[in-house]
């Protein structure tokens, strides 16, 4: 047995046995213990105990690394766009132009304050434009009108695809870009 | 060509996250190239309408955001769900001895976790990757301290894969990568997977996760094992840690050493139940206080201290336990004297 608690944590231990009710049904003293308990029927389990009931089970440990599962993850499937200290993400491939002014604006993870698109294209009208396409376009089965992505290109800001509002993705067989 | 509108089961989970900015992701192949499409939630509650899906199965994903170190916010993700033409039907559950909602138990007792899968195909004309699916074990440790995420996860080797429908149990003890394993503390999840497409890229259709708790564990002061006492004890002091959630602990004496199964006389002052609305484990320090009341002749006395869970059919357990000796001093005052 361990000796005296420190002086401290005595005082600040409850000094009443009467009953004191807690929030959400618990309390302090003896009629919060059922009158009708059964006999204590075990003693609580030792890490011996626990390791020895585990070699009785199939068990392969943990996976290497490098074996983790291939999934749909956030960072590898997005471009970031930060400016001013806030932050945006789009899909990869959403980014269709980056005037050179600018590029130091796409950054490979999240760092800052985070703001949907609509809220951050809206707070940065002079960084970032959205760009209509359709849902064939983003799949790359048609094409981008050259013409069109031109115009917007003159604009000098960063044309964000999207469809109905929100950023998608584009192949890049339609946008004629590599994903940011 | 199918097309699905997803009323979004996972965008109910965002009622009451207010201040959050929230949004669906959701990845579909379309004319054979994958396209990713992001859709924003004004809303803390409702349903949100995806895009028309175009092709045989989509992956949504939800996120939100969380705060992180100066005043950067961080992004989590929530849930995600593989939905699709020729997907199975997966439900995943995991069971505990504590009926609890979500999910919990403590770190020595195993917990079950109850698979059933429905409308698996087996058309020849159906792609071979919507034919199985994989289940995967993972890990997330919590802080010993706080009880929260520190962020250590992984995965476990583990990976089951199923290719018939029916439905599948397994009693399953956690092993959490700890030093102590009685102390462990994170949870525990299954996630079963299947691909949206001919790719490696692995999609979730359903996941299930419990919370694993740290055994309590006591500490009796001021009494020593064995320990003769001439008054009844007065100092006697418990510190009790990792009370599960929700349980009652409280100290009994009896007379007599110690024997597993005696029930004793309750000290008052020591008895403590928590609510069912306590989320995490506690600690607690408590005082054993004056013993005279309960120890009207001298002899051996034992102290327990015992917890009452979920586990173990609600019966006590033992935490720790002390028995100490009585033997009151007689005080004579006297006087000796000759006459003559």
């Amino acid at each position: 047995m361990k000796s005296t608690l420190p002086l401290l944590t005595i005082l600040l231990l409850p000094l009443t046995a009467s009953a004191q009710q807690r929030p959400g049904g618990g309390g302090h003293g003896e009629e919060f213990i059922p009158k009708n308990r059964p006999a204590p029927a075990a003693v609580v389990t030792t890490d011996a105990e626990l390791l020895a009931a585990r070699k009785t089970q199939k068990f392969g440990g943990l996976a290497p690394k490098d074996q983790k599962q291939q999934t749909w993850e956030l960072d590898a499937n997005s471009s970031y766009i930060k400016y001013d200290g806030s932050v945006t993400l789009v899909p990869k491939g959403a980014i269709l132009f980056v005037p050179d002014r600018f590029k130091d604006t796409v950054v490979t993870g999240m760092s800052g304050k985070f703001s949907l698109w609509n809220e951050f294209s809206t707070r940065y009208r002079g960084l970032v434009t959205p760009f209509e396409v359709t849902v064939e376009q983003a799949s790359g089965a048609k094409p981008i009108e050259e013409e069109r992505l031109a115009v917007a290109r003159r604009s000098g800001l960063i044309l964000i695809a999207v469809f109905n509002g929100n950023p998608i993705s584009v192949h890049s067989n339609a946008s004629g870009t590599s994903a940011p | 060509m199918k097309n699905f509108v997803f009323t979004a089961a996972i965008a109910l989970l965002l009622a009451a996250r207010g201040g959050c900015a929230d949004f669906i992701r959701q990845i579909q192949t379309v004319n054979g190239a994958t396209v990713i499409y992001d859709i924003p939630i004004a809303n803390d509650s409702g349903t949100v309408n995806s895009q028309p899906i175009t092709s045989a199965t989509a992956t949504f994903q939800l996120y939100t955001t969380v705060p992180g170190a100066n005043n950067t916010t961080k992004l989590v993700k929530l849930d995600e769900k593989a939905t699709g033409t020729y997907m199975p039907t997966v439900t995943l559950q995991a069971t505990s001895e504590d009926p609890h909602v979500p999910a919990r138990t403590r770190a020595d007792r195993p917990y079950g976790m109850n698979l059933k899968v429905e409308g698996m195909q087996t058309d020849p004309a159906v792609p071979d990757y919507v034919k199985s699916v994989r289940m995967n074990r993972s890990y997330a440790l919590y802080d010993a301290v706080s009880y929260q995420p520190n962020g250590t996860a992984g995965e476990y080797a583990d990976a089951f894969s199923f290719y018939q429908n029916g439905s599948y149990q397994s009693a399953v003890t956690q092993r959490l990568p700890v030093a102590s394993p009685t102390k462990a503390v994170g949870e525990e999840s299954f996630t079963v997977y299947t691909r949206t497409s001919s790719g490696a890229i692995q999609s979730q259709l359903a996941k299930a996760t419990i919370k694993v708790w740290p055994v309590a564990t006591a500490e009796i002061s001021g009494i020593e094992q064995d320990q003769l006492f001439t008054s009844a004890p007065k100092n006697g002091t418990l510190m009790v840690k990792d009370i599960y959630p929700g349980a009652k602990i409280y100290a009994q004496i009896y007379k007599g050493a110690e024997v597993l199964g005696t029930i004793g006389t309750i000290l008052p002052s020591t008895a403590v139940a928590y609510s069912d609305t306590v989320e995490v484990p506690q600690n607690q320090a408590l005082v054993i206080g004056d013993l005279e009341s309960f120890v009207s002749t001298d002899g051996d006395y034992t102290i327990e201290m015992l917890t009452i869970t979920p586990f173990n059919n609600g019966a006590p357990e033992r935490l720790a336990h002390v028995t100490f000796k009585l033997k009151r001093a007689i005080a004579v005052r006297a006087m000796m004297g000759t006459m003559e």
